[in-house]
């Protein structure tokens, strides 16, 4: 396995895209008619019908599919968010506002580079404006003569929904650059020590990314409940952020109805594909209960609920998100 | 491909349960709990009259392996987890399902709860999300208080839940179910794989079990369907389907089907 990977990193043949079909909300439920990533791709590269799978030689790598499917059945492989988030943290202590490049024009000026912005949905957006310190750039200066060209439009989109939707001071803190005049870099400058310290920390990075990576390969099984990324960078963005978060929870997070139809035959706990949905013991009868930190409000539950009694609506209104109710 | 079927000669079956045990032990099914039996293999007794004048039945039951399965039209995933195999078999996969249990509502021959619906079986059952599967391998009560050991001390000495698992592999099932699955008869296809006989079959001391290729005229299977006027059932209720029914067309046909009535003085 580790040599097929070592060979696939060094003829770059790996595929930018790992698809997980258990995740795709059409493979779980045969009624679902979810088409975003369909409908977002523009190059036709998303095919679904016995199975979900990207063209590799129509793809652009644009990584709108990743950003747009509600369930997380895509993932941008070499792209740990996570660690891309601290290391720009990190930057801020060089530089007073570091620059987000991507990885096609390396030759552009970038503090951290990732692959193509289209991956950044609104939810990435908050997270690295809620848990940056300074302000970040992100160069677009080569977008205008790029074949992704067009996510530069989407992203505008996005940061103007979040403005819309949330008091989070978005336009200050994530900054579109795409003259190159208007770029704002600053050289982070290395003493000796500092010189060694750079190429060792980049160094354990490289190595542990190219290790990790492996997760993504393994088949999951349908049953396996998870969240995608997008639900766990707000999750955090939300237990990070102290004092009123009402903006956030309203308009990026679902509350699940449950009429007296329900005859409790928790079918909906196997539907769901992330596990938001459980049972709970109350008294010596048992219930369903619901967690909306767990829900994608991908609809699943209440499409495939046989006694009508699921309805889903946008923004929670309760008091903990993190709690089953 | 061979299309596999079951003819089951009731003059032949004696009521044993062999068949009932074997399938246990082989497919490492757990005891009935909260409506569900997972008995992949059950029976329909019936006790019908009155003293003098009585009549019992037993009649084996399975799965069908339906060839137009409600079950597999049911199942929402995709690829589906309740699906046909090329060989009739209707096998369910382990790794897609997300247990919805849309086929045990489906199916003629399940009831999503047996005691509630007072259902004799159930082909398919359910285990529960909240629940591991082999509770009583799990508990570690002593079975009789301060005398025996108890299911989970045998567990452990045995290195295996349930103790007596038959370790067999397959491209789609485990030998033991795992909790928010759903479970049936899988007609042994990892031994029919290999060219064995369903354990239930192999394990009939009657004789009553015929397995084989119902597109093959010369299969024993085939034979016995020709010889003899074959039924088949409808529901999970006993009720048989009527001449010219075809229902979800099961693979499973019971022949010499017979009357015992008290002999009037």
């Amino acid at each position: 396995m580790l040599q097929g990977k070592i060979i696939n990193t060094m003829s770059n043949t790996a595929d930018a895209i790992a698809v997980d079909q258990s995740r795709c909300l059409r493979m779980r439920f045969n009624k679902s008619t979810c088409s975003e990533c369909i409908k977002h791709c523009r190059f036709d590269a998303v095919r679904i019908d016995e199975c979900i799978d990207i063209k590799r030689d129509a793809c652009s790598e644009c990584m709108l599919c990743v950003s747009v499917c509600p369930s997380g059945c895509f993932d941008a492989k070499a792209t740990d968010f996570y660690s891309l988030i601290s290391r720009l943290k990190k930057a801020v202590n060089s530089v007073s506002s570091p620059v987000l490049g991507c990885n096609e024009r390396v030759d552009l000026k970038a503090h951290e580079r990732t692959v193509c912005f289209g991956f950044l949905s609104e939810d990435h957006i908050i997270a690295l404006s809620v848990f940056m310190e300074g302000r970040l750039q992100i160069n677009l200066t080569g977008c205008a003569d790029c074949r992704n060209g067009f996510i530069v439009d989407t992203l505008k989109k996005r940061i103007g929904n979040i403005a819309k939707n949330t008091s989070l001071n978005v336009f200050e803190k994530i900054c579109l650059v795409e003259d190159g005049s208007e770029l704002y870099y600053q050289d982070i400058s290395y003493d000796r020590r500092g010189f060694f310290k750079a190429i060792k920390n980049l160094t354990f990075l490289h190595a542990s990314e190219f290790f990790e990576n492996d997760e993504v390969m393994a088949p999951q099984s349908y049953s396996a409940k998870k969240i995608p990324i997008k639900r766990d960078l707000l999750n955090r963005v939300i237990s990070y952020k102290k004092g009123d978060n009402t903006a956030l929870l309203e308009n990026y997070y679902y509350t699940v109805d449950i009429n007296e139809d329900c005859n409790n035959c928790f079918a909906c706990i196997g539907m769901c594909p992330t596990g938001a949905l459980k049972i709970e013991t109350a008294g010596d009868g048992r219930e369903l209960s619901f967690n909306t930190s767990l829900c994608i409000g991908c609809g699943l539950c209440e499409g495939f609920c046989i006694n009508n009694a699921i309805s889903i609506e946008k923004g929670f209104r309760g008091h903990n998100p993190f709690e089953f109710a | 491909m061979p299309k596999y079927g079951m003819v089951i000669d009731l003059q032949k079956c004696v009521g044993c349960g062999a068949c009932a045990l074997a399938c246990k032990t082989e497919n490492n099914t757990q005891d009935r709990a909260k409506g569900q039996t997972f008995n992949w293999a059950d029976f329909i007794y019936k006790a019908e009259g009155k003293f003098p004048n009585v009549k019992f039945t037993a009649m084996p039951v399975l799965c069908n392996h339906c060839t137009d399965a409600a079950c597999v039209k049911a199942c929402p995933v995709t690829p589906k987890a309740m699906h046909k195999h090329e060989n009739g078999m209707t096998i369910h996969n382990m790794e897609r399902c997300i247990g919805c249990r849309q086929c045990q509502r489906a199916c003629p021959y399940s009831s999503e709860d047996v005691d509630k619906s007072k259902a004799a079986y159930s082909v398919i059952s359910f285990n529960d999300f909240s629940d591991e599967v082999h509770p009583f391998y799990r508990d570690k009560k002593e079975v009789v208080a301060g005398c025996t050991a108890s299911g989970a001390e045998i567990a452990q000495k045995a290195g295996d839940i349930p103790p007596h698992r038959t370790l067999y592999k397959h491209s789609d099932y485990a030998s033991v179910r795992v909790a928010g699955k759903v479970e049936k008869c899988m007609f042994c296809e990892h031994r029919v794989l290999n060219g064995e006989q369903p354990y239930c079959v192999a394990s009939c001391p009657a004789g009553a079990r015929i397995f084989g290729d119902l597109n093959d005229p010369n299969s024993e299977v085939s034979k016995a369907l020709k010889a003899h006027k074959a039924v088949q059932l409808a529901n999970n209720k006993g009720e048989l389907l009527k001449p010219g029914e075809k229902g979800t067309q099961p693979n499973v046909y019971y022949i010499r089907g017979f009357k015992v009535t008290a002999k009037k003085a």
